[in-house]
């Protein structure tokens, strides 16, 4: 912040003093040259005005009364032939020019002239008019200073407006930085910065985005905290009135029963935790590239084969109609298993006796189906059973309520859906992949 | 006391109805809103969890409420959240227990909202030299403690609760058995005449026809 604030002060003040230089130069060059042809001028004013002048053409030397810039003017007349008729008081006593006509300069002691001769032949006398340099420089000098100084004041305070201006210009930026420096590290509101320079307003609007979608996943971690916790409280409720229940048993049937239950409750707790930690994997996966593919069938039949002793207990079968044997999707094996594993869980969970189906069918895509032949999940139970931790009305005790969001979260990296419809045979659970994750090899291998 | 139990989890509702049971209690047990509204009858309380498979515990609260069912109610709660309780409370709940929770907590919070149903603050039932604890299910007469039976002790207090007051047999049946249980038909009259028995003739009087009632003194 400070650092913009210098950088924009030095580059505006440095920009502004290159300018000003260049324009006291100028000013410089252009009084001078100014100062010296006027100045050229006036020598030549003075010697004409000095030969109009009656003067003897010979005689004695005489010191004229002193001109009016006698300080600056030295004038000195000679006659043709050499002697020097006339002086100017001041006026040096060797020559100040060569002799030709016009303008010249000439060092005399340790001063530097500038001298303007006239010639007059009629009358036979020489004018010599001249000016000291020094005189001349501090003339000049005396002139810039009175032009520059002021100006140079000026800079100054100009430094100083500029100082203030850049700082209340940029005051937007350092209200945002205080806006931000305020807030404590748990607050994700957004920054409440009004108003906002257009400029500025992508940023604290880009600001604002990433804010919300910050609180949008602590929210939901929250969420899924406190329900993990508030899902836990009624089998510990429980387990625990059970644990009291055997404590206090009066008869040995009793207490038989009790311990039953807490072995069963153990069993169920452990299966919610288990698929916690598994929802909590799953959600945490990034998106899958599309280059890595897995055999569907291969899925398929592992699924089958793991879960085929789940059947037989509920005197279910498992049977897979995939025809499809050359068929991969570019998602991960495990996931696949996973999201496939839980549908036939649920199928022999929920559905009536009978035989589960899994089946596979390439439908602008692929989809994968688990049939069962129950009643399934009316439409108007549909969005409610997708919702973490809620069951079904007439589901299973002991269920999780999490299988399904377990469903979509390892579907959801390789861009797969979950649909419910009916099917001629029961109801079917329809995972459903784009047709742009989907191979087909031609020849069968892999 | 007969209590209504509405829990969804059935390893929790078998614990409650057992561990109540233990405490004196009988438990009628329904794991739905469906089912508790169907049952809702004549009981002296209710537990109710918030979270039930067909809806929240606490609109069947404030629907119950509203059709001016007076039956005082537990909540359970697993969301231990002060807004959940406020809620719960003031929608017409009369004390919430937090899961998980004490056995011995649940019943003595269930005494207590029942106590304080039938209008009395104390634990201790007193009518002359008899006295009837409720947290220990004794009862002392002349301060000597006579050992009475569970259903002996549930009639004794039903009538000692509103003395003077008549209850009916089937009125104290309804009080005494829960759902589920045969019922001999003279088995009031067998603990009336135990009860009788220990306690000296005059203490429960028969009024013919319409049934039972507690002396004042």
């Amino acid at each position: 912040m400070t650092a913009l604030r210098i950088r924009l002060f030095v580059l505006v003040l440095g920009v502004t003093m290159l300018v000003w230089a260049g324009a006291a130069g100028w000013t410089s060059f252009s009084t001078r040259t100014e100062v010296e042809r006027v100045l050229d001028g006036r020598l030549v004013e003075a010697a004409r005005m000095v030969a109009a002048l009656d003067v003897p053409a010979s005689g004695p030397a005489q010191r004229l009364a002193p001109a009016p810039y006698s300080r600056q003017l030295s004038c000195q007349i000679w006659s043709l032939d050499g002697a020097l008729v006339g002086q100017s008081a001041g006026a040096p006593d060797a020559p100040l020019a060569g002799g030709a006509p016009g303008f010249s300069s000439r060092q005399i002691g340790d001063e530097q002239w500038r001298v303007y001769t006239h010639v007059d032949a009629a009358r036979g006398i020489r004018v010599m008019v001249g000016d000291s340099l020094a005189v001349r420089q501090h003339l000049v000098n005396d002139l810039m200073l009175g032009l520059l100084l002021p100006a140079a004041v000026g800079l100054v305070a100009l430094a100083l407006l500029l100082w203030f201006g850049v700082r209340s210009g940029l005051s937007p930026l350092a209200r945002i930085a205080r806006a931000i420096e305020l807030r404590s590290p748990q607050t994700l509101e957004p920054l409440a910065v009004d108003p906002v320079p257009e400029e500025l307003r992508p940023l604290v609007q880009a600001m604002d985005d990433l804010l919300a979608r910050l609180e949008g996943a602590r929210r939901a971690e929250r969420d899924f905290v406190a329900n993990a916790a508030h899902e836990l409280q009624t089998p510990l409720a429980g387990l625990k009135t059970q644990a009291e229940v055997a404590r206090r048993a009066t008869d040995p049937a009793m207490r038989d029963h009790a311990l039953e239950r807490i072995a069963i409750s153990v069993g169920r707790t452990s299966r919610l935790v288990r698929q916690l930690l598994e929802l909590a994997r799953q959600e945490g996966r990034e998106a899958e590239p599309a280059n890595r593919f897995s055999r569907v069938s291969d899925v398929v039949n592992g699924v089958a084969s793991d879960y085929a002793h789940l059947a037989a207990t509920g005197s279910r079968s498992i049977v897979t109609a995939c025809g499809l044997r050359d068929v991969d999707l570019a998602i991960d094996a495990e996931a696949l298993r996973l999201a496939l594993g839980n549908l036939v869980e649920n199928a022999l969970h929920h559905g009536s006796k009978g035989p589960v189906r899994i089946e596979c069918a390439a439908n602008h895509g692929l989809e994968l189906r688990v049939i069962d032949g129950g009643a399934g999940i009316a439409a108007e139970e549909v969005e409610r059973v997708r919702r973490r931790f809620e069951r079904g009305p007439r589901a299973m005790s002991g269920g999780t309520g999490l299988g399904l969001s377990i469903v979509e979260a390892a579907i959801a990296p390789a861009q797969g859906v979950l649909e419910f419809r009916p099917d001629d045979t029961g109801f079917a659970a329809v995972l459903r992949f784009p047709s742009h994750r989907v191979r087909i090899s031609s020849n069968g291998a892999s | 006391m007969r209590i209504l139990l509405v829990e969804d989890d059935d390893i929790l509702r078998d614990g409650i109805v057992v561990g109540l049971g233990l405490e004196g209690f009988e438990v009628d047990a329904v794991a739905c809103l469906a089912d508790a509204r169907a049952a809702i009858g004549d009981h002296a309380g209710v537990v109710l969890d918030i979270g039930l498979p067909d809806g929240s515990g606490l609109d069947l609260l404030a629907e119950w409420r509203r059709a001016g069912v007076e039956t005082p109610v537990l909540l359970l709660t697993a969301r231990n959240m002060i807004t959940d309780r406020v809620e719960g409370l003031d929608r017409g709940a009369d004390d919430y227990l937090g899961k998980p929770f004490d056995l011995t907590e649940l019943s003595a919070r269930l005494r207590a909202i029942l106590r304080r149903a039938s209008g009395r603050a104390s634990g201790d039932l007193e009518l002359g030299a008899l006295t009837i604890s409720e947290a220990r299910r004794s009862v002392a007469l002349d301060g000597e403690e006579i050992s009475v039976s569970r259903r002996e002790f549930a009639i004794l207090h039903a009538l000692a609760e509103r003395p003077g007051h008549v209850l009916s047999r089937s009125q104290l049946e309804d009080r005494i058995y829960g759902w589920q249980e045969e019922i001999e038909s003279n088995a009031v009259e067998v603990h009336i005449h135990k009860l009788r028995a220990k306690l000296g003739r005059n203490r429960i009087e028969t009024v013919r026809g319409e049934g039972y009632r507690m002396t004042r003194s």
